[in-house]
Parts: structure tokens; sequence; C-alpha cells
């Protein structure tokens, strides 16, 4: 099905040149590829730039320092790794639960009627708020909603320093993470779903495969396209993560949830060290990529065509 | 809800910025071609007020009556100035004037910086606002707006309620206060200790009792004629740290400011740390509130509590200006005409840096309760301290109201913080 369909797109690739010449296609790109420029390439270069130097962002003058930012990092910076470890502790938990917990909603939503559409459309509406909106929700329901219910209740959960407990800090930052992206990931599932071409499900029906059978041996492999988009977004977004921190716990307490976004903001913006902080952002560039690029290649390989 | 709306308007700044880039090119095409006439002049002033924004526009207008030349376009920003300062300056928009917060903040400025050498204006400002003024290469860079004092502050009416009359000045009367409170079934303490300023603010308290010159303490600590295991009181930081713990609420760390002056302000504790700029905030929280400002106790000495007082904001002019003498005219209207010291005074709950002012009563009684203790109030010490040290204290207090590390441990880890700037 798939080959058809990138064959019939070739072909109609392959009109299109000859019809009109690369002069068109360059003539539709090349608005997408000056706007990408100036607001990705060009920042990106300058980055560079500033890497290799000591510049606090405001001063006229950067001044060249080769490769000492660099060395800094590698060699005398505890606090970027520490959070780097955290970013990674992070993303194992948020990957792995908000990707089991959305596939789950989505193989309990994907039919069509009534109910599933108040379902998916109670589990997405988190993802359309903002997420600054989401974090100061969050802070008042951990705070004072969790308080209220705890003396009601007596229940323990209830009564832990949320925010203000290292431990369960980093419980809360993942908890609304999950709970704000399940309905992007579940959308990607369905879709994924409702592709899956329903004379295999029957056949495999009749076979006598039960439900459970059917999910490991039809449903997943037919999803591992899906997966793939899902843990490469889901990788991503645990890596930047930024803005909950930032309003919910400020990193704290005791830099127990400081992210490695929020280190190179604090660096860059609190403590002035820009050029270092650009540095910073390059490393953690290179590693975003070279995770993802081992993501891609893992989960391509299991992907089925049909 | 107020920080919600807070983080609205900051929304909507962000948004107004997109639409800024157009409005400032009109703005500076019609400023060359009236200036050319001979016309209006267009001076933009970044300021970072909170609180009395109304009638500082008020203020503005009034200067405008009086120089009908001269249109003075105001951007209040109160939250995050600094990025966005940064941020104007790399888009080579810089205000002609803006608030800068005292000490590196301003000093990374001085580049830009118009000199005030000479001028008049400083005649009229009284000499401890102008010591903290932007004093690079013995120039006068910045200008001072007002003075702001903080310290502990507690709810008259609770102590008074627990038969509290005596104000503690050693760290074992603050012991016995709290220990009254709490067999009365009173949190004695809730302070904002989520917030890495606070704590940093707190710390700073015991620091000053080595020299009450903060200048002089940074610099010791900076070239290792100070260091903070053998400052003097820093321990004592520890001991109220302790009281902090055991007499405050069962969940320490949550307490942002806003909960830390809203517990205070409805009696649910007696004592923060603050400063008297949190007047208007306290008020709008609760507006029968009785606060007064005391000593921060840092031995068993009763005359080493003290208070810490400092110039916050300063105002610089841009030296790249089109209309410097414009700019600087306005300076002197906001900090020494008589509706500049006004809105000090009256609206935005300060004392202003002028000399004259002109039988104006300051709203603002927890400054004027500071003012009791004129003799034991130093200069803040936190405008003298690295960037990196003020954001790294916070952090290291919180891991140890944890229990996450000692006292020992935590002033090893304050040190490491000051020789990691000295390198």
């Amino acid at each position: 099905m798939k080959e058809q369909s990138t064959q019939a797109f070739k072909k109609h690739s392959k009109q299109l040149k000859t019809m009109h010449g690369t002069s068109d296609l360059l003539a539709f790109t090349l608005p997408a590829l000056i706007l990408v420029s100036i607001v990705m390439v060009i920042p990106f270069c300058m980055n560079l730039y500033y890497g290799f130097t000591e510049w606090n962002g405001v001063s006229s003058n950067a001044k060249f320092v080769g490769f000492n930012n660099y060395k800094k990092i590698l060699f005398h910076d505890p606090t970027f790794w520490r959070d780097m470890w955290f970013s990674i502790k992070f993303g194992l938990f948020y990957v792995v639960i908000v990707n089991i917990l959305s596939m789950a909603a989505a193989l309990a939503l994907y039919r069509q009627n009534k109910i599933t559409t108040l379902g998916r459309a109670f589990l997405f509406v988190p993802f359309v708020i903002s997420m600054v909106a989401i974090s100061l929700i969050w802070k008042f329901i951990l705070t004072s909603g969790f308080q209220n219910i705890y003396e009601k209740t007596g229940w323990a959960l209830f009564g832990l320093s949320w925010l203000g407990d290292p431990k369960v800090a980093f419980y809360a930052v993942v908890l609304i993470s999950v709970w704000q992206n399940i309905g992007f990931y579940m959308v990607i599932y369905i879709a994924g779903l409702i592709n899956i071409p329903t004379d295999i499900l029957e056949a495999a029906k009749i076979d006598g495969a039960g439900a459970w059978t059917t999910f490991w041996k039809i449903k997943l492999p037919l999803l591992m396209q899906s997966v793939t988009i899902c843990l490469f977004c889901s990788i991503s977004f645990a890596l930047k993560l930024f803005d909950i921190i930032l309003v919910l716990t400020k990193g704290g307490p005791a830099n127990a949830t400081c992210s490695v976004a929020y280190n190179i903001y604090r660096e860059a913006f609190m403590n002035y060290h820009y050029g270092l902080a650009t540095a910073k952002s390059i490393i953690f560039f290179l590693l975003c990529i070279i995770i993802t690029i081992v993501q891609m290649r893992i989960t391509k390989k299991r992907e089925v065509q049909l | 809800m107020k920080k919600f709306l807070s983080i609205l308007l900051a929304a909507m700044m962000l948004m107004s910025l997109i639409a800024c880039g157009d409005k400032a090119a009109v703005t500076d095409a019609d400023e060359t071609a009236t200036s050319a006439s001979g016309e209006k002049i267009v001076l933009h002033y970044l300021d970072a007020a909170a609180y009395g924004v109304d009638e500082f526009d008020a203020m503005v207008e009034q200067f405008e009556a009086e120089n009908p030349n001269i249109d003075v376009q105001v951007e209040h920003i109160a939250n995050d100035i600094n990025t966005q300062l940064a941020a104007k300056l790399n888009s080579n928009q810089l205000p002609d004037i803006f608030a800068t917060n005292t000490g590196n903040e301003t000093v990374r400025y001085s580049e830009y910086a118009y000199d005030f050498t000479g001028n008049p204006l400083l005649d009229k400002l009284k000499d401890s606002a102008l010591a903290t003024s932007n004093h690079t290469d013995g120039k006068v860079l910045s200008v001072p707006m007002s003075f702001e004092t903080m310290g502990m502050l507690y709810n008259k009416d609770v102590f008074e309620k627990n038969g509290i009359t005596e104000l503690p000045k050693t760290i074992s009367e603050l012991r016995a206060v709290c220990e009254k409170l709490k067999a009365n079934g009173q949190t004695a303490f809730a302070v904002a200790a989520k917030e890495s300023w606070v704590l940093n603010q707190l710390s700073t308290h015991f620091m000053v009792p080595q020299d009450p010159d903060p200048e002089k303490v940074a610099k010791g600590l900076l070239d290792g004629t100070y260091t903070m295991d053998t400052l003097k009181n820093f321990s004592g930081l520890y001991d109220v740290l302790d009281l902090m713990i055991e007499y405050g609420p069962d969940k320490p760390l949550e307490y942002d400011w806003e909960m830390s002056e809203t517990a205070l302000v409805n009696g649910d504790c007696a004592m923060i740390q603050m400063g008297d700029w949190c007047y208007q905030a306290l008020k709008s929280f609760n507006p029968d509130a009785n606060v007064g400002m005391m000593l921060v106790p840092t031995s068993e000495n009763p005359d080493e509590a003290f208070l810490q007082n400092n110039v916050s904001w300063q105002l610089n002019v841009n030296k790249n200006s089109k209309h410097v003498d414009a700019a600087v005219k306005f300076v002197d209207y906001i900090l020494t005409s008589k509706p500049g010291v006004e809105w000090f005074m009256r609206y935005h709950g300060s004392v202003p840096s002028a000399k004259e002012t002109y039988g104006f009563e300051n709203v603002n009684t927890l400054a004027s309760s500071a003012a009791e203790y004129a003799d034991q109030t130093v200069r803040m010490l936190q405008h003298s301290e690295p960037t990196e040290v003020m954001n790294g204290v916070g952090p290291e207090l919180q891991a140890y109201m944890l229990g996450q590390t000692t006292k020992e441990k935590s002033i090893a880890a304050i040190q490491a913080l000051w020789d990691s700037v000295a390198e």
C-alpha cells in the first residue's frame, strides 16, 4: 500500500519537474528556506561563535577565549552534569509512562462513538492550554488543593510536600508533563490504529486470536511507525523541559528539579555568562542529536510494512 | 490570582513586543521629522516600578504639560526587566532612560551610561543615596531612585495577642518568642523559603556584623581576607534557620513570597524575612493588617542585630540617546520635583533620594517603622555580592533546611561559590 503511494508520488513529482522546472520548485521552497535560516540557521551559527567567547550579553565586545568554555563545562562544572542527569532521568520516566498511557488511551478510544469522542476531548484539552497556565493551576492543586484533600481524607499521598520535597517534586514534574501530553500522543496512536486494515483484524479474530494476542502480534507491529514518531516527540520534549520548571519549581527545592534547559537559562540570564551558556547549549544540542539518531535507528528497524 | 494576572500580563507584553517593533519604527520616523522642525522630542523610558504605576503615569503627564516639546513614552516592566533590557540593547533599542538594580546590574551598563559628573541634579540628592550610584572609573554613571529597608517583618496584632511586648534582639530572645507563640498554638515563622532570593537576603543579615561596609566584606571574601567559616556571626544564620524550621509551617519549602506575605497579614504566622517594598502588597492582601519591622538578631549581642537599607534601583541615561538633555531633565523631574517626590512617598511607598521632601509624609508605615532603628541600619550587602553567589546561596540553604547537608558543609559550599568567582 505504502509502496503504491510513494510510486505515485515519485511519478507526480517527476511530472512537476518536467512541467515547471527546478526554478518553480525553488520559488516554493525559498520563502521557507529564508525564514528557517533567519530564525534557526543564522542564530545557530552565531551561537557557535559566542560559544568560544566570554560575553555577559550586554557588553559590546565579546572576548575570544578559544575552547575555555568547553573545558570548563566538561571538567569544572558539576552542576551541568547534575542537571543533565536530572533531564535523562526525567526523560526515562516521562517517555515510558506517557507512551504506555497514551497508547492505552488510544486503544480504548479509537472506535468512533459519542463516549469515545468525549473521552478524547477530555484527554486532549490539557494539550491545548498553555504550559504556563497549566503549571500555575497545578501549583495551586499541589499546594492548597492537596492540603485540603489531606485534611478531609487523611490519605498520606496528599499530605506529602509535593513541591517542597526534592524526591516528590521530581514526580510532580513527571505527573504534570504526562498529564498534559497524553492527548497529543493519543491522537497519533489513534491515527495509527485507524489505519490498520480491518480485514487483517477480522482474519486474526477468525483464527482465534484474543484481544491480547491481537495487540502484541498485529496492532503493535503495525503501530511501530506511530511509536517512532511518539518516541521522537516525547524524547525531545523531555530533553527540552523548561516552562514547567520555571513556573512550578524554579529548579528547586535545593536544585532538585533543575533541567538542562533551565540550567542554560540560568547561566545566560541570571549569572550573565552568555558565552558559557551558549557553549552548554551546543554540547546539549550534540547530545540530543546523538540520542535521537540512536532512537530513530532502533525503532525504524522494527517498523513493519504491509 | 495576582501571580496569574502577572503572567497573563507578561504574555500580553510579549505579544506587544512583536507589535512594538513596528511602533518603534513609526515613532522614530516622526521623531526625526518633528525635532528637525523643533517641535516634539520623544523620550523612551523603561520603568521597573510594580506599584503606583497609574500615579506615575499621571506624574509623567504633568511633566509633559510643563514641557510641551517633550513626549515621554513609559514602558512598565515589573517582572524580569533585566532580560528585557538586554534584549532591547541587543536589538539596538536601548531606551533613552532605563532603571536597573543597584550594583552589578548597573555596572554592566557602564559603557552605555551618561556621566552625571558635575550635573546640578547631584547636589539635590542625599550623599548616602549617591554613594550607591555606579561609580565606575570615578564617574557618576547612574542616579539613585529611592531607599528600601529589609529586615524581619512581624504581625503586631499577633505579638500583642500572645503577650509579647519586647521585640527580640538576640537569638535566644527570638527562641523564647517562638516558644511562647508555640505554646499558644501560633506558628512563628513562614519564611518564603521557596524563593532563593529571600534566603540569600536572609543570609546577608549574618554577614554585615563583620563590617558595616558591604563592599569591604565582599572584597574581603573575594581576596581571601575573610572566609565564610570565620565571618563574624555567620553561623548564627543556621541557628535562626533551625528556628524557622522548628517553629515554621509543615511544608516550609513550598512557601513563595506571596504565600509568606499572606500568612503574615492573616496572622497565620508571626514573622517573616522581607523588606518594606512589600508594603503595598501586604495592604492588598489584607488592608487591616498591622505589620511592623524589627531587627534581625544574629548573636547573643543585641547591638549586633541590624536592618539593611539601600537604594535598590538606579536610573541610567543612554549616552547615545539623541536627546540626552531632555532625558536628564526628565530624570531630574522624577527624582527631585515636587510631583516626583510626592509619587515616591505617597504612591510608591519608598524614601526618595532627594534631600527636599516638600513636607510629604511617607504612606509606607514599614519604612517609618524601620526609621526608628536608624543607628542599627547598615547598607545592604546583597548589591555587592557577585551574581553567582546571589543565585547560589538560596539552593544551598534549602538543602540545609531539608536536612540534606550539615551546617559545616553548607558554609563550605557557600565559600566555594565565592572562590569560584575569585578565580
